[in-house]
């Protein structure tokens, strides 16, 4: 780290941290910020990044395994930076109600301490992965980001608690922040496999598999899914755009779509032939959702671009190939 | 009530100011009495008085052997323990997230592995913000200026989701402006009663931050303690957040004003710059106190000032 701990000089290519730079958002953001020419350096503990995330990225991307909740690493990490991506989180609703306090450490406590790394190496901005879940189960809609918070799971309180840092470290600090408040992101590399996989990657797997998809509830909660280099051009939208500091957008799709939908849509475009097996709804999960992305427009100029028939049919293609590539002999 | 059937309480922070005020009073109400504190805040003298009767755990929340030995075969805990300070959080955020926020959950997930039944938070009004309607109600949205503030809210939010998602019986007390002895006044980060009632005692002058026309809701510590005995038995209210306080709204000019009237004195005040993250109004509605607890306050301002000014000249005394 020694090169990357000089300071930033004018006329250099850009410096950013990535954590979480080896998971599913992440590593499309690595990707995308090398090919805008960015310097970037990747912070990650490979409990849920994979190497294989990082393969385009390859020898461009400077990487740090690490613990996000390691203050002096962070630290480190920071110096030299212009901009902090913090993408690194537990991602999921089930797994916070099943582990609260190793949840709260990553999603709450190390979002404090990326900041507060940022302030001291005085990093210009910090982009944060925040959560539509903070808008819990209140029916009015679409949601606006000026709606009160209503968390319904830890996940939601840590993301909403990540947030509202973020705000306090604009407000008292002057560090520049932008919290993105991402609608179920979707794409490749989102993992299928775990216990707290999400619905896109479950469904796809399961009709490539030719099994029953799991549909927890009745099917008919909607969602607003947003194909992941939507949220990763959210993110660099996020890294320059003035008046933003201090801002909470949302970044989504801009469409409503049911479990039931999005499941039959998948079965099309994979010609499965599969019947969904209902079980009971989760603890913590939300009803409906759905955003306004007004201020996304007005603040970053954001409006999503790939509808969603068309990220499904590129999550697919992937999961077909690294379905094939394990395969081969 | 014969021993074996005494009820067990663990209040951390006991040794702190509001804390062992409510040791006092449970202990005098017969309960078996735990206290978890590191006195990093709490003084040992403040248990004095139930000294003999209470059992001492010295540690941290985050120490969590110490913390599983103290919530072991407890009926209800009270949360006491914070670094109770908004500027003491801007200077030290991380510090303050720890003990603050992350401690309160560890202390719901021991209670719940323990199989306590009921935890008592001491959460603040500071949740409230600055917004300008008043008075301040429950279903207000939470607009927290400072990682105090924050740090709080997100700890009533845990009792909210303990009681929601795992059974565990949780009252979140937001406490607006507790005052009375006991309460630290040397401290870089006093209160505004200490402080100006020392000042009074000494004859210096008040330091005042921004104008002195800001207001605040200010609650005699007995009446706190009184509303945390309310919540460890009120039925229905599990989940509940409930404002407690004295239910009038003064300016800082106006108490600076009643305490030298108390103390006799004449002292001038020291305007000083406002501090980051101080709200500018605050007064609260106890509408929820009084239907859900049974709570009202019993202390006139006068009087909770007046104990407050004699046991600091007593202190001084000393």
């Amino acid at each position: 780290m020694s090169a990357a701990a000089s300071a930033h000089r004018p006329g250099d290519e850009r410096a950013a941290l990535v954590t979480g730079g080896a998971g599913f958002i992440g590593s499309h953001l690595v990707d995308r910020l090398l090919r805008d020419g960015w310097h970037v350096r990747v912070l990650d503990d490979f409990s849920s990044g994979r190497e294989a995330n990082l393969a385009a990225a390859g020898e461009a991307v400077e990487v740090v395994r690490g613990d996000v909740c390691d203050a002096p690493l962070l630290e480190r990490c920071a110096r030299g930076v212009d901009v902090v991506f913090h993408q690194a989180a537990v991602a999921s609703v089930p797994r916070s109600v099943a582990e609260p306090l190793r949840t709260h450490a990553v999603n709450a406590t190390a979002t404090l301490l990326v900041l507060e790394a940022a302030r001291r190496a005085r990093v210009r901005r910090v982009v944060f992965a925040a959560s539509s879940a903070a808008y819990g189960n209140d029916p009015a809609l679409p949601k606006v980001e000026t709606m009160p918070p209503s968390p319904l799971s830890p996940y939601a309180l840590q993301k909403w608690v990540g947030e509202s840092y973020c705000g306090l470290y604009a407000a008292l600090y002057g560090v520049e922040t932008v919290a993105l408040r991402y609608f179920n992101v979707f794409g490749p590399r989102q993992d299928p496999e775990s216990e707290y996989a999400a619905v896109i990657p479950r469904f796809v797997t399961a009709c490539l598999a030719g099994e029953a998809p799991i549909v927890y509830g009745d099917g008919e909660q909607t969602r607003d899914f947003t194909y992941v280099a939507d949220a990763v051009e959210a993110n660099v939208l996020a890294a320059d755009a003035p008046e933003a500091a201090g801002t909470v957008v949302n970044v989504a799709g801009g469409r409503r779509v049911s479990l039931n939908e999005i499941l039959a849509l998948v079965a099309e475009l994979t010609a499965a032939r599969v019947r969904p097996r209902y079980e009971a709804a989760r603890p913590g999960d939300v009803r409906d959702s759905v955003a306004d992305l007004g201020r996304a427009l007005a603040v970053l100029g954001f409006e999503p671009a790939v509808d969603l028939r068309e990220g499904l049919r590129r999550t697919i293609e992937s999961f077909r190939s690294a379905a094939a590539g394990r395969a081969r002999p | 009530m014969s021993a074996a059937v005494r009820r067990a309480a663990l209040v951390t922070g006991g040794a702190g100011f509001v804390g062992s005020h409510l040791v006092d009073r449970l202990v005098r109400d017969g309960w078996r009495v735990r206290v978890l504190d590191d006195f990093s805040s709490g003084r040992e003298a403040n248990l004095e008085a139930s000294g003999a009767a209470i059992e001492l755990v010295r540690g941290d929340l985050r120490d969590a052997a110490a913390l599983g030995r103290a919530v072991a075969e407890v009926e209800v805990v009270f949360h006491q323990a914070a670094v109770p300070s908004v500027p003491r959080s801007v200077a030290e955020p991380v510090r303050t997230h720890e003990v603050n926020a992350t401690g309160t959950l560890l202390v719901l997930e021991a209670a719940r592995r323990a199989g306590v039944r009921r935890l008592v938070y001491a959460a603040s009004s500071s949740a409230y913000g600055d917004t300008p309607e008043l008075p301040k109600v429950e279903t207000m949205p939470p607009r927290p200026r400072s990682p105090y503030a924050l740090q709080k809210w997100t700890g009533e939010c845990y009792c909210r989701l303990y009681s929601d998602l795992f059974g565990l019986e949780t009252v979140a007390l937001r406490y607006f402006n507790v005052f009375g002895p006991r309460q630290d006044p040397k401290s870089e980060y006093a209160a505004v009663v200490p402080r100006f009632a020392t000042a009074c005692l000494r004859g210096e002058a008040a330091v005042v931050y921004g104008d002195g026309e800001q207001t605040r809701d200010f609650t005699f510590v007995d009446d706190a303690v009184r509303a945390n005995v309310l919540a460890a038995d009120a039925p229905g209210a599990s989940g509940a957040v409930v404002n407690v306080a004295g239910g009038r709204r003064v300016s800082l000019n106006e108490l600076l004003a009643g305490l030298q009237e108390l103390t006799g004195t004449r002292v001038p005040s020291r305007h000083e710059a406002p501090r980051a993250g101080d709200v500018r109004d605050s007064l609260a509605d106890l509408s929820r106190a009084r239907a859900l607890l049974g709570y009202e306050p019993a202390a006139s301002l006068r009087e909770g000032l007046l104990r407050t000014v004699e046991s600091l000249r007593k202190e001084q005394g000393r």
